[in-house]
């Protein structure tokens, strides 16, 4: 029959606009597809290149430091930072969105540049050299006034000075260049690393070998020094320049070539809001890394009033200190400053962190009823 | 009065046979009577729609030996293709179906328009109307080139038509296309980069400039609002990022295939190119990027054309019937 000879009904429905089954089998195809492999290859990412931390074993040091004194370390004040910061607790601040994984069999340590004899070191060589605990507070630059990038450790390592010392750093070699597995660098200045301080070449935290997110196998820890111009985690790479020469990751972007850390405290409790009026201990951490505090002061309401130290471990860390109070119902506003051995009160100046941290009296608010 | 049509093959043709054109099919100046508003109608096809001097072809609907009633008696029942043709009917042409009511597939609404309404915007300017499409049925096609292909490809439609039906429903569709798409590279990348590195990754390759290239306000702002969550919710913020452009090169990829394919395909590239340029990157770097951007391109031209209707218009099987 011919088209003419069909008679003409009622218009036929439109055609579906779109294909729904086929689209919807491939989408659940593709979603299937993309969430298998995405899981799966995560899955294989750990299980082929996360390395086992456990594969180091720490020696027993070779210079044991002085025993802490038990006063150093006061645990009865619920909410205050323990003396010792926990692995798992320690703060992180990088630029690595996955943690590097390197393991020790293949870890080697490059010195060179400005250097007589430049050295390749494997990380048994490393372990061979005489290791050395000793307890440093670490901060970061980023930490704003009353902020969480602060914590200590019982570092193990040794002494990255000798190292730089058997290399032969030439005259004028102001600044040594870490750089990290991923390429990633530091600029630290060759003065404070070689002036006797005990700057670390660590493998060891806390008893433990360092964990993947602090550097494992091997960081740099040099104290007095903020951590990015100096705390190099993951460290393969050392090179002896100068600043004039190489302006490191973060100088690049503002913040300052060399920076010591300020000192600075914070109050850990109470953390504000309201409590019970009564006796109420005020307490937290003053630190000013190689310089050691010498005394650390509360402010509340305006006046200033003697706050008790726990005892010095060494000047490289952190001390807890306290002060009871018997508060008074109404608002009140606490405040704190410390002061260092070299007799520096720190400044009341609020600053932000750039370009070489911030400074101010970490302050609370509290409403006593 | 359709049912009084004359059958197709008695209907004069309404091209002169198309060996009379030079290249095959009528030039823009053998038509332009037809787009010059009526002008062919009421002038003659010498009026004032030509190009000077450009020698003419008189189009067929001039011809004054051209039966007067061929306009109504020359349209064939097409009673399959109702519901399909509206999908790239324009004014004109419903004007024309209102009063004429059933047409042959290939009028052009203008033509006629053209002669019963005295000027009507003519469809034929929106080109694409293959010649083919103008041999009658049982006389052999002689369109070629581009037109024949055009006309093939799509079984004989006008290109409108299957845009037309592409366009329904395709911001869903395309976005879903989209979405998956990206998710199918990076998923795939992440997959490869298991067997290169984990730094090789793009998500992480582009994260990890991004972070290097974050300017200090930002970079400030994100460490005191999230902390050292930061690198999680940089990670989160990439990924909606992603996801939006992923479903806008989605959406545009259901009209235009090859914007998807491109547009999946320069993520891809990008990717590989960030990878490789990372401080202590390793040529391998690339694979992640180029096996995911390839992943995502067969992705998207699926899934398109998953969604797509059919290629074989049904007024087919009505013929069948």
């Amino acid at each position: 029959m011919t088209r003419t000879d069909i008679p003409r009904t009622s218009p036929p429905a439109p055609p579906p606009r779109t294909n729904r089954r086929k689209f919807l089998v491939a989408s659940g195809t593709a979603a299937a597809i993309a969430a298998a492999a995405g899981v799966g290859g995560q899955y294989l990412q750990n299980k082929r290149f996360t390395v086992n931390t456990s594969s180091v074993k720490l020696g027993k040091p070779a210079v044991k430091p002085p025993p802490v004194p038990k006063a150093a370390d006061i645990t009865d004040i619920p909410g205050l930072s323990s003396f010792y910061t926990p692995n798992d607790h320690f703060y992180r601040v990088d630029t690595a969105l996955v943690v590097p994984q390197v393991s020790p069999q293949s870890w080697q340590l490059h010195i060179h540049g400005m250097v007589d004899t430049p050295m390749t070191i494997s990380f048994a060589d490393l372990m061979k050299r005489p290791m050395i605990d000793h307890d440093v507070t670490l901060t970061c630059v980023s930490e704003s006034v009353g902020g969480g990038y602060v914590g200590n450790a019982r570092w193990q390592g040794t002494l990255l000075a000798s190292l730089l010392k058997e290399a032969g750093i030439q005259k004028g070699a102001d600044q040594i260049v870490m750089r990290d597995v991923n390429g990633m660098n530091l600029g630290v200045a060759t003065e404070p690393v070689m002036d006797g301080r005990t700057s670390l070449l660590a493998v060891g935290m806390n008893g433990q070998p360092l964990p993947q997110e602090h550097g494992f196998p091997v960081r740099v820890v040099v104290p007095g020094l903020y951590g990015y111009v100096s705390a190099c985690k993951w460290v393969v790479d050392m090179e002896l320049t100068t600043f004039a020469a190489f302006d490191a990751y973060w100088t690049h972007r503002g913040w300052s070539q060399q920076a010591p850390i300020k000192t600075e405290s914070r109050i850990d409790v109470p953390k504000g809001g309201s409590t019970a009026a009564g006796l109420v201990t005020i307490a937290g951490v003053a630190w000013a890394q190689h310089r050691g505090i010498e005394a650390v002061e509360v402010g509340i309401d305006g006046t200033w009033h003697q706050a008790k130290l726990a005892s010095q471990d060494t000047i490289d860390t952190w001390r807890q200190w306290y002060y009871p109070w018997h508060a008074t119902p109404g608002k009140h506003t606490l405040q704190v400053r410390a002061t260092d051995k070299t007799g520096h009160m720190q400044t009341a100046v609020k600053h932000g962190p750039e370009p070489n941290g911030a400074t101010g009296y970490h302050t609370v608010q509290l409403t006593i009823t | 009065m359709s049912f009084q049509d004359p059958p197709r093959h008695q209907r004069p043709p309404r091209y002169p046979a198309h060996t009379q054109y030079a290249d095959g099919y009528p030039s823009d100046q053998d038509t332009q009577a037809d787009r010059g508003g009526g002008n062919g109608h009421q002038n003659g096809y010498q009026g004032s729609g030509g190009l000077a001097g450009a020698p003419r072809q008189r189009p067929p609907w001039d011809d004054p030996l051209q039966p007067s009633g061929w306009d109504a008696g020359g349209r064939p029942t097409a009673r399959d293709t109702g519901g399909q043709r509206a999908a790239w009917n324009t004014d004109s042409q419903r004007a024309v179906s209102d009063t004429g009511g059933q047409r042959s597939l290939w009028d052009t609404g203008s033509q006629r328009a053209a002669r019963d309404t005295g000027g009507q915007r003519s469809l034929r300017n929106t080109g694409g109307q293959p010649p083919a499409a103008q041999a009658e049925e049982g006389l052999p096609r002689r369109a070629s080139g581009v037109f024949r292909a055009l006309a093939d490809e799509n079984n004989g439609w006008p290109r409108e038509a299957r845009h037309g039906q592409r366009r329904g429903g395709g911001l869903l569709v395309g976005a879903v296309a989209g979405f998956l798409a990206a998710a199918v590279a990076l998923g795939v990348a992440n997959l490869v980069a298991a067997f290169v590195r984990p730094q090789a990754s793009p998500i992480i390759a582009v994260g990890g400039a991004f972070i290097d290239r974050t300017p200090s306000a930002l970079k400030n702002f994100a460490v005191a609002k999230f902390g050292e969550n930061d690198k999680n919710m940089l990670l989160l913020g990439m990924y909606v990022t992603i996801a939006f452009i992923a479903i806008a090169i989605g959406i545009l990829a259901w009209r235009r295939m090859w914007v998807g394919v491109a547009g999946i395909g320069l993520f891809g590239l990008f990717g590989a190119f960030v990878a490789i340029t990372r401080p202590d990157s390793h040529v391998t770097d690339v694979i992640p990027s180029i096996v995911g951007g390839i992943a995502g391109v067969v992705a998207i031209v699926i899934l398109v054309n998953a969604a797509a209707v059919a290629r074989r218009p049904r007024y087919r099987s009505g013929w069948a019937a």
